[in-house]
């Protein structure tokens, strides 16, 4: 069997995409949806303002998802975007795009987790019954954004909130350091999309986490699909744990 | 279509930083369930070790069993007294197939005068030159490693001087490769291997509206970095058959003077 008819068993929804650079194009988008086969894509916002946007640059982002959504269908499954800097506004947000079929929460790099204004956003999705995905990274090297989050402050905010379901994006970048931060919060789950390829990450996911916890998610446009959804295939475990990663865990949680 | 499949960039031997499957046995399971035909590996103890010959050597020995397919680039680093030695090594031994330059950890200047002369003596002994930009992902690299990746200007500066030898770029990103300042026509005896390399949603689709196809080769890092995903996009890019078979495997067929 080849690749890619291997691929074409499982049944994949992409957990962590974004609609900015090429994905601006909404026809592009719905081809790669069709050509990658994918039953769904999380839509994490095109991220408009950089590190530190304001409401009107959120509100943009927010409307930006919600065409996308219009234009494409159901397999877009937006999140509402915010920045807890301002939580008046990112409150408002919540309470609008939750009419609106929105179904989840992104934390990006404005405001870190254990912020108590990050805190009060948090706690208002999870009483929505949205999930909470936070952008995570530990950085060895450069220079971190200001308000970015390392996977230690995701655990702090999961212990927090011990009731409400969190995905820590990339696994914190570095994935034995991410892992081992929220090791010991079983309300939360975790992506490895993107384009860090290091052998051993979803291994040590499921091994530290369990088959559960594990999601599959890309970073389109930024990263290539075949190469993300690539590394689960290479996995040697069942298929059962590979279709949980790819999808049944994504479909549980945005109770799909 | 029989399909040479050589990957040109495994990663072997015991890492200082993790444990990577990559026991002679594990390399077999590997060969097996990625289907190539030979590859080409670096082992980090011929990268890290003081005396890189004894690091060679002990990948060499270690990796006995599978010589018959399993080649190895001679890690070079010109600043230890006995590079020309090692240079001749490789020529004489069929087992290594290239010299391997990682001024990224080894921390020297492209445009150093001995850089010139490893590649002009490399030539003459037909062996191509491998430049590795780096080794480790920029963002998680050990807070210890100190990787600096050359400027694209200076890698420019050196292809435009390598001449005759054949020379192959490795673990460049694409935005790096895209930015490179070179016209890659104009540099026939210039290689890269896409496998490794942070391909967008479309970098794959592109390749060749850019660069010449039967020059690109592919190697994933396995067994550091995960082999399927970088396979599977090669599978999935939008190329002629024909194309997507030399950069499988019969580019380096090529570029290795492999028959």
């Amino acid at each position: 069997m080849g690749l890619i008819e291997e691929l074409q068993r499982f049944r994949v929804i992409d957990a962590h995409a974004h609609n900015w650079s090429l994905f601006a194009d909404t026809a592009y988008l719905s081809e790669c949806l069709d050509r990658f086969a994918l039953r769904g894509i999380v839509i994490l916002s095109n991220l408009t303002g950089g590190y530190d946007p304001t409401p009107k640059e959120i509100v943009q982002s927010n409307e930006d998802t919600a065409r996308l959504r219009d234009a494409v269908g159901e397999r877009i499954l937006p999140f509402c975007y915010v920045n807890a800097a301002y939580p008046e506004h990112a409150l408002a947000q919540i309470d609008y795009w939750g009419g609106q079929g929105f179904c989840a929460l992104k934390f990006w790099v404005s405001q870190h987790a254990t912020d108590e204004r990050t805190s009060v956003v948090t706690e208002a999705a999870l009483a929505r019954g949205w999930p909470v995905l936070y952008h995570a990274y530990y950085r060895p090297h450069g220079e971190a954004p200001p308000n970015e989050a390392p996977p230690l402050e995701i655990a702090e905010l999961a212990r927090r909130f011990p009731q409400g379901q969190f995905i820590m994006a990339h696994m914190g970048a570095q994935f034995e350091h991410g892992l081992r931060a929220i090791e010991d919060c079983a309300n939360v789950a975790v992506d490895y999309a993107g384009s860090i390829n290091e052998n051993g990450a979803y291994q040590l996911g499921l091994e530290l986490l369990g088959p559960e916890r594990v999601i599959f998610g890309t970073d389109l446009p930024g990263a290539d699909y075949y190469v993300n959804v690539g590394r689960v295939l290479e996995l040697d475990v069942d298929d059962e744990v590979k279709q949980l990663v790819l999808a049944g865990n994504i479909e549980r949680i945005l109770q799909l | 279509m029989i399909v040479t499949v050589v990957d040109t960039g495994l990663l072997l031997g015991p890492c200082p930083f993790r444990t990577i499957p990559s026991a002679v046995a594990d390399v077999l399971a590997l060969r097996e369930a990625a289907g190539f035909d030979r590859a080409v590996a670096m082992g980090f103890r011929s990268l890290l070790y003081f005396d890189p010959i004894a690091g060679l050597e002990q990948d060499l020995a270690e990796y006995e069993s599978l010589a018959e397919w399993l080649h190895f680039y001679a890690v070079l680093n010109p600043e230890f007294p006995q590079w020309a030695e090692l240079l001749q090594r490789a020529s004489a031994d069929r087992r290594l197939v290239a010299v391997r330059l990682v001024p990224a950890l080894h921390h020297y200047a492209l445009d150093a005068p001995i850089v010139g002369e490893i590649v002009g003596l490399a030539g003459e002994l037909q062996l191509p030159v491998n430049l590795m930009a780096r080794v480790f992902d920029d963002r998680v690299a050990p807070r210890f490693v100190d990787q600096q990746v050359p400027s694209m200007q200076q890698v420019a500066n050196f292809l435009t001087r390598c001449g005759e030898t054949r020379v192959i770029l490795s673990m460049f990103y694409f935005s790096e490769l895209q930015a490179l300042p070179v016209d890659w026509a104009s540099l026939p005896n210039v290689y890269v291997d896409f496998g490794c390399c942070k391909p967008n949603v479309a970098s794959l689709d592109q390749l060749r509206q850019w660069f010449p196809l039967q020059r690109a080769l592919f190697g994933t890092g396995a067994p550091f970095y995960y082999w399927q995903g970088s396979r599977l996009g090669l599978a999935g890019a939008r190329m002629h058959d024909e194309a997507r078979s030399g950069i499988l495997g019969r580019n380096a067929l090529e570029v290795f003077a492999w028959d």
